[in-house]
């Protein structure tokens, strides 16, 4: 049987999730995270020197400023794609990319505070986590 | 659905139809994911009846749509609030003044008009962020800096209407002071341009605000007299290098000698670059708070000599970092030359730090600077925009949770080392009081401009504790009304607040306010345009906004 390990692991994100605990990885990512055309990852989360993105899965990494990765690739995608953008960030990271990709009508369709292991209301970030697992979506699929 | 106060939902609804045919289906914004976008992130009221939200949002695209929605507006009594971005977070977000309103949101509106390397100046729409300016000016290789506030991505024209501060040159970061021309949609549709653009065809819009006869462009800041659609912003040439050095002084009342000199180097364009002032003694933003400190500082009369060496533990109190831009020798002979004279002032005092950085920076001379600790120098310094303060702001790991933001205590200090002790022992002794973590154990005076300082700190609120938000909310009115008592006010606050401080600006029984409020029943008859920001009323619901 798959686990949500093997899965991520099949996609070339075992690092980001080896920094989740397994008992949560099923929360973290769900369905339809499977589904995103761009993964974004914190690198103040996860040892991302050893990541690699088969299948065509474009990453980008971040850290404390999102703006250098939200202009090289996170609005590129925005603008040009409708797949969903998946990631683990640290609150503010996500903060500041949900607010931007409002802009364009993007949503926070989903987000799980991986370190309590709590689904969190995408209009009220936990503030407790440092780590959280999210999902943006264009408007045609929100 | 929420409809705006005075409309029924039949009229609300014939008033969108209009507004649609004017922008198009597509840019008029009712549902309640959309309207989501338009709440105050960093709102105290979160989720409670008292948040103000809005009724729906309209985006046009151009300056007749904007003509267009205000007449509409006129024509349904309509209140409408513009924003540019809507990302001033901590002083109100997009949300309106008065719930109900419908946001005008000119995002759309993000045209770089022109920028001039010669005469040194951008001419910009609402929509263009400081990102958005530094991106072109960097693809166009062109030899000039944006001044901006953290973080970037606010609008260059909105935060100086705003009256929002940076970080790099002196004649720069006052932002509005570095404005120079504006367009503005009037409250009854007609368009006007200020300073030398009232002139048919001027060719020195952007070189001369003032234009002839009266100057009103300070109208359109922090009030609610018009909607700017272009402004021009003076940009500063890029310099050939910087340098940065640090002045260690070790006793709290050093502060006075050190800010004499200081004042004197920066009003003489010798120290041209934003002077930051911290305290190793009491400790940074993000630091782990020390009550004690707060409790010795606020002491009642002032704090005593032994307590001021105890909490210090040996650390110096003060350090002050001094820039000054220009090719290597002339920057670093103005950087000698203030070291002769905070030597000549203050004997004691020591230079434990000296960087010169030649520019434009390389790009690991770039990411090695600091985003957001204060005492370093930051991106910001050189014009940089970027996001690096949210890794240390409300969400960041070193402050108390739960946190989803905080609003800003602004109070404007003297620029003086008498004025910040009084300043930090007044604002001390209430958060002592109010046993309230605001962000600093003391707060820091902060150099934006060389006539004075503001001392900024955060009060923090959450999206899920109403109690503390109330104690927030108690700390900070306490706050203005202490400081108001002691000749200190604000020079910005979020609209929970902006009625409480115009309040106090109450010379000669609120000639001020009366004023103001004379010139907006005057020009904006129907009471359309922003109701309530910045505590000027529209004379319908004059009342019953300020008790609100």
């Amino acid at each position: 049987m798959s686990t949500r390990r093997h899965f991520m692991a099949s996609v070339g994100l075992s690092a980001v999730a080896a920094a989740i605990p397994t008992g949560l990885q099923a929360k973290a990512f769900p369905a339809p995270v499977s589904a995103a055309g761009l993964w974004v990852v914190d690198h103040r989360i996860a040892d991302l020197t050893e990541l690699t993105t088969p299948h065509g899965v474009p990453m980008v990494r971040l850290g404390g400023d999102v703006a250098p990765a939200w202009f090289a690739a996170i609005r590129p995608h925005i603008e040009t794609r409708l797949t969903p953008i998946a990631g683990l960030t640290q609150e503010d990271a996500l903060f500041c990319l949900q607010q931007m990709a409002a802009d364009f009508r993007w949503r926070l369709q989903r987000c799980v505070d991986v370190t309590h292991g709590q689904e969190t209301s995408t209009t009220c970030i936990s503030t407790r986590s440092n780590r959280i697992s999210w999902l943006l979506t264009p408007p045609s699929l929100a | 659905m929420m409809t705006p106060p005075g409309l029924s939902a039949d009229q609300f609804q014939e008033a969108l139809r209009h507004l649609k045919q004017i922008v198009g289906a597509e840019w008029v914004f009712t549902s309640d994911a959309d309207l989501e976008t338009y709440r105050d992130s960093y709102s105290p009221n979160w989720g409670e009846s008292e948040e103000r939200r809005a009724s729906a949002a309209v985006a046009p695209a151009n300056v007749e749509q904007v003509q267009a929605v205000v007449r509409i507006a006129n024509q349904f009594r309509l209140p409408i609030y513009p924003i540019s971005t809507g990302k001033n977070l901590g002083y109100g977000g997009s949300a309106p003044n008065q719930s109900g309103s419908v946001i005008v949101d000119l995002k759309r509106m993000n045209k770089i008009i022109e920028v001039d390397p010669v005469r040194c100046f951008a001419l910009v729409e609402p929509g263009v962020s400081y990102f958005d300016l530094y991106n072109h000016i960097q693809e166009h290789k062109l030899k000039l800096w944006i001044d901006c506030p953290e973080p970037g991505w606010g609008s260059v024209l909105g935060n100086a209407v705003d009256r929002g501060v940076g970080y790099t040159g002196q004649a720069y970061r006052d932002h509005f002071g570095a404005h120079c021309g504006m367009e503005v949609v009037l409250p009854n549709g007609e368009l006007m341009r200020t300073g030398m653009g009232a002139l048919p065809g001027a060719k020195t819009w952007q070189d001369y605000r003032y234009g002839f006869g009266p100057y009103v462009d300070g109208l359109f800041t922090q009030g609610n007299f018009g909607i700017v659609t272009k402004m021009g912003i003076h940009l500063m040439p890029e310099p050939e290098g910087m340098v940065a050095g640090v002045v260690e002084a070790q006793n709290y009342q050093d502060i006075e000698p050190l800010i004499a000199v200081l004042n004197r180097l920066e009003n003489s364009g010798l120290c041209d670059g934003m002077p930051q002032v911290s305290s190793p003694a009491m400790g940074g933003l993000g630091d782990p708070p020390i009550p004690e400190i707060t409790r010795v500082i606020g002491t009642p009369g002032g704090p005593k000599p032994e307590d001021l060496i105890r909490i210090a533990q040996g650390k110096p109190y003060w350090h002050v970092r001094v820039l000054a831009y220009g090719p290597r020798e002339v920057a670093m002979t103005k950087w000698e030359h203030a070291k002769r004279e905070f030597r000549k002032a203050l004997p004691t005092c020591r230079f434990v730090e000296e960087v010169f950085y030649d520019i434009p920076l390389t790009p690991a001379k770039e990411e090695a600077l600091s985003p957001y600790r204060l005492e370093l120098d930051r991106k910001v310094n050189f014009g940089i925009p970027n996001l690096g303060i949210f890794a240390m702001g409300a969400r960041s790991p070193a402050f108390p949770k739960p946190t989803d933001g905080h609003l800003w205590f602004s109070a404007v200090v003297p620029r003086s080392g008498a004025g910040v002790m009084e300043a930090q022992n007044i604002f001390c002794r209430a958060i002592a009081e109010m046993g309230i973590y605001v962000g600093f154990n003391a707060p820091i005076p902060l150099g934006y401009t060389p006539h004075m300082f503001l001392m900024i700190f955060p009060v923090f609120i959450s999206k899920t504790n109403p109690e503390m938000n109330r104690k927030g909310m108690d700390l900070l009115r306490y706050l203005i009304d202490l400081g108001a008592k002691h000749g200190f006010g604000e020079y910005r606050a979020a609209p929970a607040l902006q009625d409480f401080i115009m309040e106090r600006y109450s010379f000669n029984d609120h000639a001020f306010r009366k004023f103001c409020e004379q010139l907006k029943d005057a020009v904006d008859p129907n009471g359309i345009l922003a109701a309530g920001r910045y505590g000027i009323w529209p004379k319908h619901i004059r009342n019953a906004g300020r008790k609100a």
